[in-house]
């Protein structure tokens, strides 16, 4: 099975071409906003943080910063930095520029000489970049080059039944075809994990399995959090979900039924082929900027009740199995696979429904989340205990 | 014709069923199994759309199931026909957390 993608310097190849201007400290965010507002195909994203970070939110923040420019969907990279910040834009260019031969440049807004000197100076290296990518054309190469996130939101009791299994058969075609699928968000892996473990693919990976789960448990009740506060969340238990073991088992169904190969930590890429869990907090958007920062090119995403969710560097395909859900937010949905609720569609049907679309998707056509121009993005900061991370 | 309300059971295992239309007290409903009809109950409770309806007698603090998984316990004795929810099950996960 191909697709026609873009072939990277370091071996990968991207679904999409974009260049990332992106902020490496907060107060470099309205500088590199600016810049990739005047450059056809440029993207920022932007950083609640980068200085006045410590210990493990600092390195998970430096793990996401070097993942996005990684990212396969990006062609070349600006970092836009201030100059005094905890996380400097002279070390991450460095890093970066051992990891990949992308297109890499840097502006330091004290050393421009403020701020529309820097806009000018990104400005141009980002316009003098996308004159390059132009030039550039998508190859046919195998469709397991593909890393594929999967997640879900806005879950109701339709999930668990049509759009997650689905989604699962969808995955089970990818991992055969020699792709990477991923599963995340361990909060909703609580009360599954012993599924999970069962089809390990090593004892090592069983145990992994086990061990992250138990870890955010462990940390959760150290800290006298009950997480059935908020999970199943109240749209969850509307939905008729009525606990968190009940919203895990349906969950986890979106990876498909092949043996777990590895288990990676929040914003890691996987080395194995095959179904992977990374581990990533329940909460939507920062599940996904992790897969991303992981290497993900694409992210299918099941809901119930319907999410405009997008990602700056992937496209996020929504696929529901509530059909109310599919005639009140199609502006936001792209696939509706409500007939299995209805006996109408199987599984596998539903799987193949979702498999050709992954395929139309990653050889250029948009998703619902691309024409509005969605994109969300947030780094896991680990100050809400919601997965490990090491 | 008016057509018949079912509601899904999604494994042989399961003793709650989930139902794919709002109902009210006293209705009759179809319970559907891979594609057949393979009962019809009567729901104790008004319940809305895609949750649970017991299609068995459940004792207090016995399993809930679903999707052949159990995915919490009755915490009160739960009536074939009643509503199965956060007012009559609970989770068993997270439960060293009190």
């Amino acid at each position: 099975m191909y697709i026609e993608a873009y072939p990277r310097p370091d071996g990968t190849f991207g679904i999409r071409n974009k260049i990332l201007v992106l902020s490496t400290c907060g107060c470099a965010n309205e500088t590199a906003a600016r810049i990739a507002a005047r450059a056809e195909g440029a993207v920022c994203i932007p950083n609640p943080k980068g200085c006045g970070q410590i210990g493990l939110g600092r390195e998970i923040a430096k793990r996401c910063l070097t993942g996005f420019a990684l990212n396969p969907n990006v062609y070349g990279i600006i970092l836009v930095g201030l100059g005094c910040e905890t996380l400097p834009p002279a070390p991450l260019y460095d890093h970066i520029a051992t990891l990949t031969k992308k297109p890499l440049e840097m502006i330091t807004i004290q050393e421009e000489g403020g701020t529309l000197r820097a806009i000018e100076k990104g400005v141009r290296l980002a316009q003098n970049m996308s004159l390059d990518m132009s030039r550039q054309s998508r190859e046919k190469t195998d469709i397991s080059h593909l890393l594929f996130a999967t997640n879900c939101g806005g879950s109701d009791a339709t999930s668990g039944i049509a759009a997650n299994p689905a989604l699962g058969a969808c995955s089970d075609l990818l991992v055969a075809a020699g792709g990477v699928v991923m599963i995340g968000e361990t909060t909703e892996l609580i009360g599954a994990e012993h599924l999970l473990a069962r089809r390990a693919k090593t004892p090592e990976v069983a145990k992994r399995v086990l061990l992250i789960v138990q870890t955010l448990e462990r940390r959760l009740a150290e800290l006298g959090i009950d997480i059935r506060g908020v999970n199943p969340s109240p749209g969850n238990i509307k939905g008729g979900l009525s606990t968190l073991e009940e919203k895990s088992v349906g969950g986890i169904t979106k990876g498909g039924t092949t043996p777990i190969t590895e288990v990676t930590p929040y914003g890691v890429r996987p080395v194995q082929k095959g179904l992977i869990i990374m581990d990533t907090p329940g909460y939507d958007i920062e599940s996904v900027t992790g897969m991303v920062a992981g290497g993900a090119q694409l992210c299918a995403f099941t809901t119930g009740r319907g999410t405009p969710t997008g990602n700056p560097l992937v496209p996020v395909l929504k696929i529901t199995g509530n059909a109310e859900t599919w005639h009140c937010m199609e502006d936001d949905t792209d696939i509706d696979v409500s007939a299995i609720v209805r006996g109408e569609m199987s599984i596998a049907q539903g799987g193949k429904l979702i498999f050709d679309q992954v395929i139309a998707v990653c050889n250029g056509q948009y998703t619902k989340a691309e024409l509005h121009g969605y994109t969300e993005s947030a780094v896991y900061r680990n100050y809400e205990i919601w997965c490990d991370c090491i | 014709m008016i057509e018949p309300k079912t509601a899904l059971k999604l494994s042989i295992r399961d003793n709650t069923a989930v139902l794919l239309h709002p109902v009210e007290v006293g209705e009759e409903i179809g319970i559907l199994f891979e594609n057949r009809l393979i009962e019809q109950i009567t729901a104790r409770n008004s319940i809305d759309r895609y949750h649970k309806i017991a299609l068995l007698d459940i004792s207090s603090r016995a399993k809930i199931y679903k999707y052949g998984q159990p995915v919490g316990c009755a915490s009160e004795a739960i009536r074939l026909g009643e509503h199965v929810h956060i007012h009559n099950m609970n989770s068993v996960v997270m439960t060293d957390v009190h």
